[in-house]
C-alpha cells in the first residue's frame, strides 16, 4: 500500500492497468502520471506535453494515448513541467532547458519505475523540442511528434497574432507584435490571451529550429494537424539519414483558442492515440 | 512529507492527488490542503466550467492558484476532472447545463466529509456553476455558493454566444458577415464555424418570430426568465438560509441574462433574500478568465468571500 499523500493509485477494473498519480523530484515537485500495463512491460513512453494554452488543448489526447499504450503492453510516463498545469513551482521556472531537465527526470523515473530498458517519446508542439533531445540520449528511441512546432519564432508570432485577433474584439487598440515584445523584454512578462508568457520562457526558446537537432539514430512519425504536411522536417531530416515519415493528419487545431470538450473531440482523440500506439507499438517489435 | 513550494501566497498548502469514490475510483482530483495543524471543519468545491481537456488546472492555472490561495487561508480544497475529462475516467458526455455533474458534487461532498469536513462551499463556473446551484440546493451540509458568471438561461451550453450575437446584431449585418469571403472560407472548411452559423441564424430567426407576433409586443418575454435549473435550486439555498454570491463583468452576456431575468419572477426572489443573495459587477468581460487581471479579480472576490464565510 502506498502511503505517500502526495500519490493516488487506480488499477482499471477492465484491462488491469495501474494509473499512479503523484508529485515526483526535487522541490518545487512537479506532478506526473505513470501507466502501467497489467502484464509484462515491453517499453516504455514519455509525453513531453507543450506549454500554456497547449497543454490544456492536447491534455485529453495525452491521456487517451497513455491509456491506448498502457492496453498494448507499453508503460507510459505523462507529466507537467514545473510552473505549468497542477505542478508545484512558478511560471518563472518555465523555460526550455528546464523542460528538458524536467524530461530527464521523468524519463529516469520511467525506467526505475518500471525497468523498461526501451524508451520512446511522444512530443507535443513545443514539447517536440525536449522529446527530440532526449530522444539523443537513448539511441534508437522511436519518436511520434504531434503537430511539432517546427520554427520557434513562428510559433510566437502565431501566439501574438492569435492575441492581436482577440484584443481586435476589444475597445484597447491592439499592439503591434514587436511592441509586444518590447514590452515582454521590458516587464518581464506580458499577459498572452491569459496566461501569463515570461521573458524567460521566451528567451530560451528564440530562434530555434526543431530541423537543427535530426535525431539520426530514431524512427520518427510526425502527424500533423491540419491538412499540411511540412515537408521542410521530412526533407531536411531525411537527407541527415533520419528514418522519418508521415501519418495521415487530424484536424487542426488553433492552440491558443478555446474550444469546449465534445464528443466530437473525443473521437478525434481516440483516433489520434491508436494511431500513435500502434506506430510505436510496431516500431519497437522492429 | 515534501512542502511544495507554489506561489508566494499559497506556501501553506500541499496538493495531494486523489482518486473517488471507492471502490470504483472514477473520478480523479487535487486536494490542496492546509500545511497549518488546526483541523478545519469547511471544506471548499471548485467546479470549473469544461473548456481544456481538464478541468483541474483552467486559463493560466486560475483553479491551481485559486485552490491554493484557499487552502492557504487554512481549508480544504478539492478540484477535479469530471466523468470523460482529463485523469478521469468514464465516457465523455455533452455537460449540457441541464445535466450538471451532481453525481461527481455529491462523490466530492463525501471525500470530503471522509477527511473531516463536516460544511462545505461551492464555487463554480459557468456548467460548474449550474452543478453548483443543483447539487447543493438541499444538501444541509452547504454553507455557502459562490458563482462566477453562471448562466441564466437554459439552451445549449456553448449557445449563450451566439443567442447573444443574435440579439446585438440586425439581419443585415449578420447577413453582410456570412458573405465576407474569409467567413465562407470557414464556413467551407470548418465544422464548427458551420454549426455557430446555424445557431446564430435560429436564434435570430426566433427573435424575429417573437417580434412579428401579433400580441406579444406588450407581454413580458417568458424566454428572459431565468431557467428553471438556476432559479429553483437559487431559491432553495436561499430559503435554506444559505448565503450565494453572484459575479459577472459588467460585459458579460450572461450579466444582461441576469439583469432580464432580474425584472421578472427572479426578481421577486431577490428582493426578497436581499440579505443572503449578492451580486457584484466588475469592468468587463468575466466569462472565460480571458486576462490576468480577471482571473486575480475572480480569486481575490472568492478569497475575500470564503473567508467571511467560512
Amino acid at each position: 500500500m502506498n502511503n505517500d499523500p502526495r500519490s493516488a493509485t487506480r488499477i482499471d477494473s477492465q484491462n488491469g492497468t495501474t494509473e499512479e498519480l503523484s508529485y515526483f523530484g526535487d522541490a518545487p515537485q512537479m506532478f506526473g502520471s505513470i501507466h502501467i500495463p497489467a502484464g509484462d512491460v515491453r517499453a516504455g513512453v514519455v509525453i513531453c506535453s507543450s506549454t500554456h494554452a497547449e497543454l490544456l488543448k492536447s491534455y485529453q489526447l495525452e491521456v487517451r494515448a497513455a491509456r491506448a499504450l498502457a492496453s498494448r503492453g507499453i508503460a507510459v510516463q505523462r507529466f507537467h513541467y514545473r510552473g505549468d498545469g497542477n505542478s508545484d513551482g512558478t511560471i518563472a521556472e518555465l523555460t526550455l532547458p528546464a523542460m528538458v531537465e524536467a524530461t530527464s527526470e521523468a524519463t529516469e523515473r520511467l525506467i526505475d519505475r518500471t525497468g523498461i530498458d526501451t524508451v520512446a517519446f511522444i512530443g507535443v508542439r513545443m514539447g517536440a523540442f525536449p522529446a527530440v533531445t532526449l530522444a539523443q540520449r537513448f539511441p534508437g528511441a522511436p519518436i511520434v511528434l504531434w503537430d511539432p512546432v517546427l520554427d520557434t519564432d513562428r510559433f510566437m508570432r502565431d501566439a501574438l497574432r492569435s492575441h492581436a485577433i482577440a484584443a481586435l474584439k476589444g475597445e484597447a487598440k491592439p499592439e503591434k507584435t514587436n511592441q509586444t515584445i518590447e514590452r515582454l523584454e521590458r516587464d518581464g512578462s506580458i499577459d498572452l490571451l491569459g496566461y501569463e508568457f515570461t521573458s524567460g520562457f521566451y528567451d530560451s526558446i528564440r530562434g530555434r529550429k526543431l530541423t537543427d537537432q535530426p535525431p539520426v539514430d530514431s524512427s520518427v512519425l510526425v502527424v500533423p494537424f491540419g491538412s499540411t504536411v511540412n515537408t521542410d522536417l521530412l526533407d531536411i531530416w531525411s537527407a541527415e539519414g533520419v528514418d522519418v515519415s508521415t501519418s495521415e493528419g487530424t484536424e487542426r487545431e488553433a492552440w491558443w483558442l478555446d474550444e469546449q470538450a465534445t464528443k466530437d473531440r473525443q473521437n478525434r482523440g481516440t483516433v489520434l492515440a491508436d494511431l500513435t500506439a500502434t506506430w510505436i507499438s510496431d516500431t519497437i517489435d522492429g | 512529507m515534501t512542502t511544495s513550494t507554489h506561489d508566494a501566497a499559497s506556501i501553506n498548502s500541499i496538493d495531494e492527488p486523489v482518486f473517488f469514490p471507492e471502490p470504483d475510483n472514477t473520478y480523479f482530483g487535487i486536494l490542496s490542503v492546509p500545511t497549518s495543524s488546526e483541523q478545519e471543519t469547511t471544506g471548499i468545491v471548485l467546479l470549473s466550467g469544461t473548456f481544456g481537456g481538464t478541468t483541474t488546472i483552467g486559463r493560466n492555472r486560475m483553479w491551481v492558484k485559486m485552490a491554493r490561495r484557499l487552502a492557504g487561508q487554512g481549508l480544504p480544497v478539492l478540484r477535479f476532472d469530471y466523468a470523460g475529462l482529463g485523469d478521469s475516467v468514464g465516457e465523455m458526455v455533452c455537460y449540457e447545463l441541464e445535466t450538471p455533474a451532481v453525481p461527481e458534487l455529491n462523490a466530492a461532498f463525501d471525500l470530503l466529509a471522509s477527511r473531516g469536513a463536516t460544511e462545505f462551499i461551492v464555487v463554480g463556473t459557468c456548467y460548474g456553476s449550474r452543478t453548483a446551484l443543483v447539487g447543493s440546493a438541499g444538501d444541509p451540509r452547504v454553507k455557502g455558493v459562490f458563482l462566477l458568471v453562471p448562466p441564466v438561461r437554459s439552451g445549449k451550453k456553448g449557445t449563450g454566444g451566439t443567442d447573444h450575437l443574435a440579439e446585438q446584431h440586425g439581419s443585415a449585418s449578420l447577413a453582410m458577415n456570412a458573405v465576407k469571403p474569409r467567413n465562407i472560407k470557414k464556413l467551407a472548411m470548418n465544422k464548427q464555424s458551420r454549426t455557430s452559423a446555424r445557431r446564430i441564424a435560429e436564434a435570430k430567426m426566433r427573435s424575429i418570430a417573437k417580434r412579428v407576433k401579433p400580441g406579444q409586443a406588450q407581454a413580458k418575454d417568458p424566454s428572459k426568465d431565468a431557467a428553471p435549473d438556476f432559479h429553483r435550486p437559487l431559491r432553495k439555498l436561499l430559503s435554506d438560509g444559505v448565503p450565494v454570491h453572484l459575479l459577472f463583468g459588467t460585459d458579460d452576456f450572461f450579466w444582461s441574462q441576469f439583469q432580464d431575468a432580474a425584472d421578472g419572477r427572479l426578481g421577486e426572489d431577490l428582493d426578497r433574500f436581499g440579505d443572503l443573495i449578492e451580486v457584484d459587477t466588475v469592468p468587463g468581460t468575466l466569462r472565460g478568465f480571458l486576462s490576468m487581471r480577471v482571473q486575480d479579480v475572480s480569486i481575490n472576490c472568492v478569497s475575500e468571500w470564503v473567508a467571511k464565510h467560512a
